[in-house]
């Protein structure tokens, strides 16, 4: 049976969020999970197009459901479950209203069958996420926060650009798979390749996520960069540029990680090389591949808002989310340091553990391919997936030195979801065929078989045997405490350098013509404080009520223009 | 102060046996992999995987490269931990 809520699935969310602000603090945990209870009764839906707005002589499908949407929906619903338990002991509103009308954007986002809609929401994300990056109260997050509004922005002004210009080309705005064929697809591809960080579009992931809270930062890594491989699994499958695309990005991230001094920003470039395997999936585009993609994206986003939780735990108790600073941690937080690893093998994706069901896809897609170099490239970035966040992120936090550091009691709140996303790891490990059933393409059979079992162990141990080594031998490159470069870089050094002088003059017209404009408004607004005190003979109808009543006339007109064209 | 100093060294010498430990483990289980290697045939997705042993000397000096090639990297794209600071023209940058 279909609950008819008479809204798109993740509005409740966002409708919600409007209230967080007036409830008491006490409440404020127990609305959102009911909100996300509400918008979760969604997923009964049956697949079909539930909810039509025609506006302006177009319709717009806000509640599209079918394979593809389930899964996506599903893990953003559980993600954002995830998250309201996560920031159980935050009581300040404003990240608290900003999660869940973000969590109820990308959403909503998914079940746009048009791509107004998907536009739409698609800002909603940008904008929601933001305040996000800004709750955490400082320079450093304000101003990542702004380079990030500047670039989400962006991807939307592509997207809208380019579904006019699809519009315009075919008749019709309905999201649907296109081929790269002329600007509207471009456009599009370009705008969700932003979102996916694609390489050298990247600079804002890294830039952005590890300046929000600890709560702020699990958010974010759910939502934004998933919704553009759900986006990329739809419009763009069997891509083949995709495959290349998405083989460069799971291999580059990985040599910034290991000299990253940051163990969240170490977790935002893992974040970027996993990415890359579900866009190698989406370029293949086979069923198989494309449930690769799906069941990709499905466990990453728990086992990396797993680690994101326990480094955010780590950064809540110390302060810090620095290698430099941090190791020794083990006793002093055993149950995180216990998820810790989970995560880190999940994502490492050792047998038994999520990574492993679903990265098989993908690497059984891919080998039956003429793509042996790219099958390569992912082979390697599996060794470095294990180095980054398989062994740095638990190593440098929970090990390495010892500390004398005293670590007050984590909340209960961060204590329960990390190991309920611990539990879903391991579970779905063990018994593959609870994620295996929502997959929307293709009948998968189980990857536990003797060569993927023995094959995966060997790449991994022998691995971590290297890393033992290098230890040993002194050659693994110490913490240091430094900046390391990303392709932000190129518009926060770069083009400043550049065009400053540009700007600087700019900037002085830009002034002159404000002072006009300042002394226009002056003069015009004095005009009507005349008009106002100075009503005309007759019916009397005082000034400021002609100007509302000119307005009314314009906004009338306005819709009669909309019909008409 | 004396109290820190020997939490430390104590410290120190539990993380040193969790490493030993933890490599015992390692080689054990490689071992154990190399000895089912022997005795089965593994196949891989492309041909070359079939070669004896060849994820683990793959994963092996994949890892080495990697981070070899990162601490090369050091040299380029390293700078101080301050060097975005006072961007942006606000005056109120930390």
């Amino acid at each position: 049976m279909m609950p008819d809520l008479g809204l798109p699935p993740g509005l409740v969310m966002i409708l919600a969020a409007i209230a967080i602000p007036f409830l008491p603090p006490m409440a404020r945990h127990i609305w959102m999970l009911l909100a996300v209870a509400l918008s979760a009764t969604t997923l009964l839906a049956s697949p079909g197009d539930h909810l039509i707005w025609s506006v302006m002589g177009l319709e717009l499908s806000l509640y599209h459901v079918d394979n593809l949407t389930f899964p996506f929906s599903m893990i953003f619903h559980i993600a954002a479950f995830l998250v309201v338990i996560y920031s159980w002991h935050v009581k300040t509103w404003p990240e608290l209203t900003a999660t869940l009308a973000y969590a109820g954007a990308a959403i909503a986002a998914v079940h746009a069958g048009d791509l107004i809609s998907l536009f739409i929401w698609w800002e909603a994300t940008a904008i929601t996420s933001v305040f996000i990056i800004l709750a955490a109260g400082t320079v450093a997050a304000r101003q990542a926060a702004m380079r990030y509004l500047i670039i989400q922005v962006s991807s939307g002004v592509l997207l809208i650009g380019g579904a006019a210009l699809y519009y315009f080309e075919t008749g019709r705005i309905t999201f649907e798979a296109m081929t790269l064929e002329g600007m509207a697809s471009w456009f599009i591809f370009l705008a969700f390749g932003i979102k996916a960080a694609f390489p050298f579009l990247n600079g804002w992931l890294q830039d952005a996520y590890p300046e929000a809270t600890p709560t702020g930062t699990v958010a974010l890594s759910a939502f934004t960069t998933k919704l553009a491989i759900y986006a990329l699994a739809r419009g763009f499958p069997g891509t083949e540029a995709l495959i290349w695309i998405g083989a460069v990005m799971t291999a580059f991230p990985v040599f910034f990680a290991v000299i990253e001094n940051d163990l969240r920003r170490v977790l935002s470039f893992s974040l970027n090389n996993q990415l890359g395997f579900m866009v190698v999936a989406v370029g293949i585009g086979t069923p198989l591949a494309l449930n690769g993609a799906v069941a990709h994206a499905f466990v990453h986003i728990i086992y990396k808002a797993l680690l994101f939780m326990s480094v955010g735990a780590v950064v809540h108790q110390t302060g810090t989310a620095k290698a430099s600073e941090l190791g020794g941690l083990y006793r002093k937080m055993p149950f995180t340091m216990l998820c810790c690893v989970i995560g880190a093998m999940s994502i490492a994706a050792f047998p038994l553990f999520s990574g492993f069901v679903a990265k098989s896809l993908t690497m059984t897609a891919l080998g039956g391919t003429e793509y042996a170099l790219a099958y390569l490239v992912l082979l390697f970035a599996s060794a470095g997936v294990l180095e980054h966040s398989g062994i740095k992120i638990p190593y440098f936090t929970f090990f390495a030195h010892p500390t004398t550091r005293e670590i007050g009691k984590t909340p209960t709140g961060m204590t329960i979801a990390m190991g309920i996303a611990a539990v879903m790891c391991i579970g779905i490990g063990v018994f593959p065929s609870l994620l295996y059933q929502i997959l929307p393409y293709a009948k998968v059979k189980n990857p536990y078989d003797l060569s993927h079992v023995s094959g995966q162990l060997q790449l991994l141990l022998l691995a971590g045997m290297a890393f033992v080594v290098l230890i040993r031998l002194g050659l693994y490159p110490p913490e240091i405490r430094s900046t390391v470069l990303n392709t932000d870089w190129f518009y926060r050094r770069l083009a400043p350098a550049l065009i400053r002088p540009l700007v600087v003059m700019v900037m002085s017209l830009a002034k002159s013509a404000d002072h006009a404009l300042i002394l226009v408004a002056n003069k015009a607004m004095a005009g009507a404080k005349w008009i106002a005190d100075h009503p005309v003979a007759g019916p009397v109808i005082p000034g400021p009520a002609a100007l509302v009543q000119v307005m009314v006339l314009l906004f009338i007109m306005a819709i009669i223009y909309a019909k008409l064209i | 102060m004396k109290n820190d100093d020997m939490k430390h060294k104590v410290e120190t010498m539990a993380l040193e046996r969790y490493g030993k430990a933890f490599t015992f483990v390692l080689v054990v289980a490689i071992l154990a992999l190399l000895v089912i290697e022997i005795f089965t045939h593994r196949h891989g997705e492309l041909e070359i995987e079939d070669v004896f042993f060849f994820p683990a000397i793959f994963g092996f000096c994949a890892f080495v490269f990697i981070v070899m090639m990162g601490k090369l990297l050091r040299q380029f794209i390293m700078r101080p931990e301050n060097y975005y600071q006072n961007e942006g023209g606000d005056s109120d940058d930390a």
